[in-house]
């Protein structure tokens, strides 16, 4: 394993916690609370389900990247890292939507309609939010990877590292569903 | 940790003139059978929508998206062992003796 490779494992496994962390006192507090607001009559499931998968489909797109990368085959690396990039832009415009439904809706970090607890908001946009903040370095980091490509610079083990961030964005996500939108 | 390779092998390097060995497909295909299981477990957990059933979900995709699309299972035992009990150990803490005193306030 490559130092880099294991660098990007030691930052995933503790930001994964500071997500484990999030969640946990996510579900501390909605535990403890008495007007927990329904998420299903604030979102639009069907907007964050689209999501969800357009976040895994972006992930196999990047598994192919790695994959292409590995095999040295840099015109489908450059396509599937492509299609990537896609996905992720795809994902940040639809929470861009989600996010102004929600504000739409009345959703405040400091306020709920309807007398809901106003840790539901803030919850919402510290989590999804930080997730999508992720979300916005994996595409910098994914217009990197696609430019040290196009100019024949780089590594597979680069693009490899690439990836596993990108798969961590994935991952979280996979948590953030559940907990936020499916419990 | 003496195993760690200070620099990427050269077949690695993307820049060579040329494909170095023909991909073959079941790589490609592997990913695709692993993205439409986790299709699969996504749509079983919105249609069942039960807290165990959303639980099991989870876990079998971040399983599924660590083992497959990240390849940890083909890293040494001992460093997947490292990364499995730091995240499982600790969120156990979280979620298993924290959360629930959310409920005694």
């Amino acid at each position: 394993m490559s130092w880099q490779k294991l660098m990007m494992w030691w930052f995933i496994v503790t930001d994964a916690l500071l997500f484990a962390g999030f969640l946990a006192s996510y579900g501390f507090t909605r535990a403890g609370s008495s007007n927990w607001p329904d998420a299903s009559e604030v979102f639009s499931i069907p907007l964050i389900t689209a999501m969800t998968f357009v976040l895994i489909t972006s992930s196999a797109f990047m598994a192919c990247a790695v994959a292409a990368a590995k095999a040295g085959d840099r015109d489908k690396l450059m396509r599937y890292l492509l299609l990537t990039l896609g996905g992720g832009a795809t994902f940040l415009l639809m929470q861009a939507i989600e996010w102004a439904m929600a504000i739409g809706h009345g959703v405040r970090p400091w306020a709920m309609p309807d007398g809901g607890d106003h840790a539901f908001g803030a919850y919402f946009f510290l989590v999804t939010g930080f997730h999508g903040m992720h979300v916005v370095i994996g595409l910098i980091v994914l217009v990197v990877t696609l430019l040290n490509a196009i100019n024949k610079r780089g590594s597979a083990n680069g693009v490899e590292v690439a990836g596993l961030y990108w798969h961590f964005v994935d991952l979280v996500w996979v948590f953030i569903f559940g907990c936020y939108y499916l419990l | 940790m003496s195993t760690i390779d200070s620099t990427p092998p050269a077949s690695d390097v993307v820049a060579a003139s040329g494909p170095s060995e023909p991909v073959s497909g079941p790589d490609y295909v592997r990913y695709w059978n692993a993205w439409l299981v986790l299709l699969g477990i996504t749509a079983l957990m919105l249609f069942m929508s039960s807290t165990a059933i959303v639980v099991v979900g989870m876990s079998a995709k971040a399983v599924i998206i660590a083992a497959w699309f990240m390849h940890l299972k083909q890293e040494r035992f001992d460093f997947i062992l490292y990364v499995a009990v730091s995240i499982v150990f600790f969120s156990a803490i979280l979620f298993g003796l924290i959360l629930p005193d959310g409920q005694v306030m």
